[in-house]
């Protein structure tokens, strides 16, 4: 049992630690929600995934939002959120569903996906061509039609992550998280039209999260090495070459997209309490190119960060993992405008809902 | 202690078992109890048959300051928690040798068989027991599990067969059969087989929704076998050689995941025990001696789908266990001990990045104890050095802790028995090898967790006319620091020293034993406890002085025997307040208060010639209410739950 609660907890390490970015469609104009609203990510097995909404006019927040709309709660481990025309989608991995919610929180349906009779676990998200994109742990790629919610599935690589949509083909990370130490390596490309996986790059160790610049022309990866001999990287894929090349910065731990192309970097350290400090830059996805920091502020204990394209607002996550997360709200140039409470534990993901 | 045994023995042994000599054995045990210096909880076998209770954690559960962190099922984990202190800090004897865990400090109680013990009890914050192993002074409190030693009649032999048919699929036979050898020398051996397919139904709530769901990969079948060889060389000493051997495959349904069910890890283990104990008397020495030998492997494996290949994990334990002790009584009242320990304790694991660690601990304890008709005192100096190895890597540092304890205990009144008594204990446990070691999660340079405890409290005992009747009532006033959590680093969980727990508690109980008429003897107690116990590390933290997670404010117990000639009848009842299964105490992690309520009704027949038969039947009913509830989060309890017992003893 205690075995068990071990391998719980470094696959929670590998968990927590990601988060996805996505080429994202424009938002649709919001009808119920407004403001900033936030998945937390919740403890492994504990069925403690939550949502909160935040009113940045009024500066307050409400927990539960989810369970209040629904009447049920999320689940086990909510790993991403995406908002896409009128629906959200969100996807709650260890409890292997995928909520398709309207803009008032009310599910339309639980998306269960199957393939050959096992439930898939549905890890993150990434949009374009009209198409949203979805990894499955279990070594799969589905595409979700937004008008039908039909579900086609495609082999990828071993434990996929992060996934990102540029030019017409979507990359994914093959983290191979369970065949640790040894990892996986690559990048799957996968075509759009044909839905097939039509090649894979070879990258650093165990790679994570994913991010494309606006044009398709670079996709950004973030990858945490085997935690001994090899280092976890930074690096970009020239999609026109297939070209991966090592950024220079020390320690990256989490990209996010925002407003204008421009990728926020954060890299980690430790304070003096241990806790990881997060230090956040600024870097232009289109020009492969370094803007300097975002703030000043470093960060502890840093744990997520999502960005708005259209505000450039971004949101930072700190947790514990004992307690209720917080959130720091910054606007595009770097300014904190409020810290709230995340009204659950290990604030994973926030969108924001003008 | 040895006074206490002899009579339960006689009592369980001689047919017709006379009122006086189970009065008496009664007696002698509450007055251990409430003449300890430090909390001390005994159950005898006979009791707890009539109670009603066939494993450890329903015997455990009437017992107060303590808590059974129970994972659902027969199968489930079952752990034992003293004054909330975490399992790791309980100390468990069998037959006074050290049960323990040295990968992740965790023993599962469950594995014990209680078909064949004659006395369990529970030490807290100290004890009265000087000669004993330095090993066991280490621990907040000990968990010592008796088994019964024969005594024979004329025919030398006594055998016992025994079924026991449960809900959900679960059968267990026991068979046991002791044999004497000559003058000096006897023998027993037994085999304990439980099976069950533990798939029990419960009730799962999701907000508006409530569905009725069935427990998933709770099945388990295990073989425990022992055999034990008793000499008693007279002059010379007695001796013990025991022998045991565990075998189990077991399902692991983990927590209950809310719109997916399809557990995928199951647990294997062997375990190979085998130890001598050597004790002899002369004059005014007392020593002994005993040497141990464990092999414990499991295998886990894991068939989740998500994983590329199939997880598959060896894991193999080994102890070795020296221990000596000597004990003086240099005058009257006055005994001084020591007791020298040395454990090797080795782990071998199929998992990447195993360092293959071997421990050797230095356990060595100096005691002196005073008694006298008013007034008991003892105090004890333990030092610990604990050495590490490793065939990869660079071992954890050594580590050397001094820690003390001393109690007292005083009659207040001449005339009446009312005592007051107060301990202090200082104890530790040693980082695990899981703490240490384990994949990168583990850290080489954690120090022991800290406990110290304070205890105040006053006992008190009468007896009158077939009579008895006592209560307890102790406050504490706990600390822990350098708590071992795990605690998230850049990219991977990582054990630190961080934690820092302060606990304020108390714990009461009363008890009745008597005679209430010709036809009914009446044993009646009762057991609350309140315990503060807030983390208070950090003042920044959101969960400042918030209740530790699974920690009841309030909780208590309550046990009914009535004996009569026809039937007996046992009645148990535990009640657990609310808990936060987090460590921040927000109303979402609030877990509802809950009692469970237990029924036995049972009877042995007594037949043959001289009585020489004896058939005991027993019907139990568990969790009568059919209440829906959770020890640990999501790992549902069974509902209401039936058992039939029929034992035949020669």
């Amino acid at each position: 049992m205690k075995i068990s609660k071990f391998i719980a907890l470094a696959a929670l390490a590998a968990l927590t630690f990601t988060a996805c970015e996505k080429d994202t469609d424009p938002v649709e104009p919001v009808i119920g929600l407004k403001g900033a609203l936030v998945l937390n990510n919740g403890n492994w097995g504990a069925n403690d995934a939550s949502m909160a909404l935040y009113n940045p006019e009024t500066k307050t927040v409400t927990g539960g939002v989810f369970f209040n709309a629904s009447g049920r709660h999320l689940g086990d481990v909510g790993q991403d959120m995406l908002a896409y025309g009128e629906d959200i989608y969100i996807a709650v991995n260890n409890s292997q569903v995928i909520f398709i919610t309207d803009r008032d929180l009310k599910v339309r349906m639980p998306l269960e996906v199957t393939k050959d009779g096992v439930r898939l676990s549905p890890r993150c998200f990434t949009t374009g061509g009209g198409k949203i994109y979805v990894t499955f742990y279990e070594g799969y790629l589905g595409e979700i039609d937004p008008a039908s919610y039909n579900v086609r599935l495609t082999e990828v690589g071993p434990n996929p992550d992060g996934a990102a949509y540029a030019g017409g083909n979507i990359y994914v990370a093959n983290s191979g998280g369970y065949l640790a130490p040894t990892y996986n390596n690559t990048v799957s490309v996968v075509s759009a039209s044909s839905f097939r996986e039509t090649a894979t790059i070879e990258v650093n160790c165990n790679p994570a999260e994913m991010v494309a610049s606006r044009d398709g022309r670079y996709v950004y990866v973030t990858s945490y090495g085997d935690f001994a001999a090899i280092p976890h990287k930074f690096q970009v894929i020239d999609t026109r070459t297939a070209a991966v090349s090592d950024l220079d910065y020390d320690n990256v731990i989490k990209i996010a997209m925002g407003k204008d192309d421009e990728m926020l970097v954060v890299t980690g350290d430790y304070d003096e309490n241990w806790n990881v400090a997060g230090t956040i830059w600024k870097h232009d996805a289109g020009t492969n190119s370094s803007k300097g920091k975002f703030t000043e502020s470093v960060i502890s204990p840093f744990y997520s960060i999502s960005a708005d394209t259209a505000t450039g607002y971004v949101f930072v996550g700190t947790s514990d993992y004992i307690s209720n997360g917080d959130v720091l709200f910054f606007d595009a140039s770097g300014k904190q405008i409020d810290k709230f409470d995340s009204q659950g534990l290990n604030p994973q993901k926030v969108l924001f809902f003008q | 202690m040895h006074l206490t045994a002899l009579l339960i023995a006689v009592s369980l042994a001689v047919p017709q078992t006379p009122d006086t000599l189970e009065v008496a054995s009664v007696t002698a045990e509450r007055n251990r109890a409430s003449v300890s210096a430090a909390p001390l909880q005994q159950v005898s076998a006979l009791q707890m048959e009539k109670t009603g209770a066939v494993s450890l954690q329903e015997a455990l559960r009437t017992f107060s300051g303590i808590s059974i962190r129970d994972y659902g099922g027969i199968g489930g984990l079952k752990t034992v928690n003293i004054r909330n202190f975490g399992s790791q800090h309980t100390g468990i004897s069998y037959d006074g040798v050290t049960v323990s865990n040295a990968q992740n400090g965790q023993v599962d109680i469950s594995r014990f068989n209680l078909d064949d013990i004659q006395s369990v009890s529970v030490e807290i914050a100290g004890s009265d027991d000087i000669f004993r192993s330095a090993r066991l002074a280490s621990s907040v409190g000990v968990l010592n599990i008796v088994s019964a030693k024969p005594l024979f009649d004329s025919t030398g032999t006594i055998a016992s067969a025994q079924m026991r048919f449960a809900s959900f699929g679960t059968f267990n036979p026991y068979l046991s059969i002791k044999q004497r050898l000559g003058e000096r020398w006897s023998a027993g051996l037994w085999a304990n087989y439980v099976n069950s397919r533990g798939d029990y139904p419960f009730t799962l709530h999701n907000g508006s929704v409530t569905t009725r769901e069935t427990r998933l990969n709770s099945d388990v079948a295990s073989l425990n076998t022992e055999l034990n060889v008793w000499g008693d060389l007279g002059k010379g000493g007695d001796i013990r050689f025991k022998l045991s051997w565990f075998d189990s495959e077991r399902g692991l349904p983990g927590s209950v995941i809310l719109y997916t069910q399809n557990p995928t890890e199951r647990l294997w283990d062997r375990d190979f025990k085998a130890n001598a104990l050597y004790s002899v008397s002369f004059s005014k020495w007392k020593l002994k001696a005993g040497l141990g030998y464990v092999n414990a492997w499991n295998r886990y494996t894991d068939a989740n789908p998500a994983y590329p290949e199939p997880v598959d994990d060896r894991y193999r334990q080994q102890e070795a266990d020296l221990s000596l002790t000597a004990l003086w009584a240099p005058a009257t009242g006055w005994e001084i001990s020591f007791s020298q320990d040395v454990v090797v304790n080795a782990l071998d694991a199929s998992t990447p990045y195993c360092p293959y660690p071997t421990r050797e601990t230095y356990y060595s304890a100096l005691s002196a104890k005073y008694r006298s008709d008013r007034f008991t005192a003892v105090a004890t100096l333990l030092g610990t050095i604990a050495r590490e190895q490793t065939k990869i890597g660079e071992p954890a540092p050594g580590r050397e802790n001094l820690s003390p304890s001393a109690s007292l205990s005083y009659r207040l009144l001449e005339s009446s028995d009312l005592r007051v008594r107060a301990s202090f204990k200082e104890s530790y446990r040693l980082p695990t090898f899981n703490d240490l070691y384990y994949q990168r999660v583990g850290n080489k340079n954690l120090n022991p967790e800290k406990a110290y405890q304070t205890n105040l409290g006053l006992t008190w005992f009468r007896q009158w006319n077939g009579h008895s009747l006592s209560a307890t009532c102790d406050g504490y006033w706990n600390n822990v620091r350098d708590k071992i959590v795990a605690v998230p680093t850049m990219f991977i969980w990582s054990m630190r020293n961080v934690g820092k727990v302060m606990m304020l508690g108390c714990d009461l109980s009363i008890s009745y034993n008597g005679k209430l008429a010709d036809w009914l003897r009446m044993r009646a107690g009762a057991n609350y406890s309140y315990q503060y116990a807030v983390d208070v590390t950090d003042p920044q933290a959101k969960n400042y002085r918030h209740q530790i997670a699974y920690t009841p404010r309030h909780c208590g117990s309550g046990t009914l025997v009535l004996e009569m000639p026809w039937i007996n009848v046992g009645y148990t009842v535990n009640a657990v307040g609310e808990r936060y299964t987090l460590a921040q105490n927000t109303p979402e992690y609030r877990t509802d208060p809950y009692s469970d309520h237990s029924l036995s009704i049972n009877r042995t027949f007594e037949f043959g010639r001289r009585h020489c038969w004896k058939l005991h039947l027993a019907a139990d009913v568990m969790n009568i209410g059919n209440v829906n509830y959770e020890v640990i989060k999501y790992y549902p309890m069974p509902g209401r739950n039936y058992r039939l017992t029929i034992k035949i003893t020669y």
